[in-house]
């Protein structure tokens, strides 16, 4: 399969564009580096498929798809992990939010008995 | 009876904006059950509801905002299991559930079940649900009695009161929303005897229920699909 240069261009630019964004982000200390990795994975695949596109050729006759077919196909189930990752990251802070939760009104109640024995002494 | 007094029991009153009942509620508790102590789960309400029961001398802790039932239940167990109670009893904070009928509940358990149940179905009560709600009832009521093995009528009572066996359970493990029937597949899968108890309930004094016509099928689905999660899931311990 050929690539016109200037898409070959295009996506060169835009895989340098996410990595920028992706470094940029956790410099600024709002992208954890654990979720940077699957950002990096992402644009080094898209890299891949821009400067080797028979690897999507490749990956077409194996599954016998046309080679678009198959670059969608390859992106949704990638997307598709990518949210279900995000849907046990959810669960978990879920889990550990509600925990959270409980323990600050245990310790708020502990902390109000001990200043009413407090001042019952005092 | 003298064997039951003799254990500490905690009453767990999850409250989430009852303001206008949570007092009356906690005043009928201490009637019928004076020995036992009173902890109101104030659910991150907006409204004085931790102030009226603090008022009313039960013990109050606050969810720093609104978590669900299920957590400000878990709460109580977790208060319950720290503080070394035998038995919990959950009610209601919007006075449906009458608290003359906890004694029947605690004798059960003084009795080795590890949970029993305060139900408005096993004998005609006046509680009359709406068609679909009562639908839903008979769904959770058939699929429940298909996996425990026996009849249980009443699956979605929150009138319920556990042994510190159950309480030990279900604080590591507690649905956060609808909570009820899901629990009672969690008991049986870790090997606990429940029994229901047949109790007459109140029409709600103050605030409405947790369940709008809007929730109702996301209820079902989820207390449906809950069921089947439940049996599937491995065990605590």
């Amino acid at each position: 399969m050929e690539i016109a240069i200037h898409l070959r261009v295009l996506i060169g630019v835009l895989c340098f564009a996410l990595v920028g964004i992706i470094i940029e982000l956790i410099r600024q200390n709002r992208l954890k580096e654990h979720y940077a990795i699957i950002w990096l994975c992402t644009a080094l695949s898209i890299f891949v498929f821009g400067i080797w596109p028979d690897s999507l050729n490749l990956i077409s006759r194996i599954v016998q798809l046309h080679h678009l077919t198959t670059l969608f196909l390859v992106s949704f189930i990638f997307l598709l992990a990518i949210v279900l990752h995000f849907t046990l990251v959810i669960s978990q802070l879920f889990d550990r939010n509600r925990r959270l939760t409980q323990e600050v009104a245990w310790l708020r109640f502990e902390m109000e008995q001990l200043r009413q024995t407090g001042e019952g002494q005092g | 009876m003298g064997e039951i007094l003799s254990k500490k029991t905690l009453i767990i009153i999850p409250a989430y904006n009852e303001e206008g009942s949570v007092a009356r509620v906690i005043e009928n508790i201490r009637r019928h059950v004076p020995d036992a102590d009173i902890l109101v789960v104030n659910d991150g309400s907006r409204d004085r509801t931790a102030r009226m029961a603090r008022e009313s001398g039960a013990m109050v802790i606050s969810l720093p905002y609104n978590m669900g039932i299920g957590t400000a239940v878990q709460s109580g167990f977790l208060f319950a299991k720290e503080k070394g109670y035998h038995f919990a009893v959950q009610v209601d904070g919007d006075g449906q559930h009458p608290p003359s009928e906890i004694p029947k509940l605690l004798s059960a358990l003084d009795n080795g079940v590890d949970l029993a149940i305060g139900s408005r179905f096993v004998q005609p009560t006046e509680y009359r649900p709406t068609f679909t709600r009562s639908l839903g009832i008979k769904v959770f009521s058939f699929l429940v009695s298909l996996i425990v093995g026996k009849k249980i009528y009443d699956t979605t009572s929150g009138f319920r009161a556990a042994s510190r066996k159950a309480v030990l359970l279900l604080t590591e493990t507690y649905p956060h929303d609808y909570p009820e029937v899901e629990a009672l597949i969690t008991l049986h899968r870790n090997g606990m005897k429940f029994v229901e108890i047949p109790v007459e309930m109140n029409s709600r004094q103050a605030g409405k229920s947790s369940i709008g016509a809007k929730n109702a099928v996301y209820y079902m689905l989820k207390v449906t699909l809950a069921i089947f999660v439940a049996i599937i899931k491995r065990r605590q311990r």
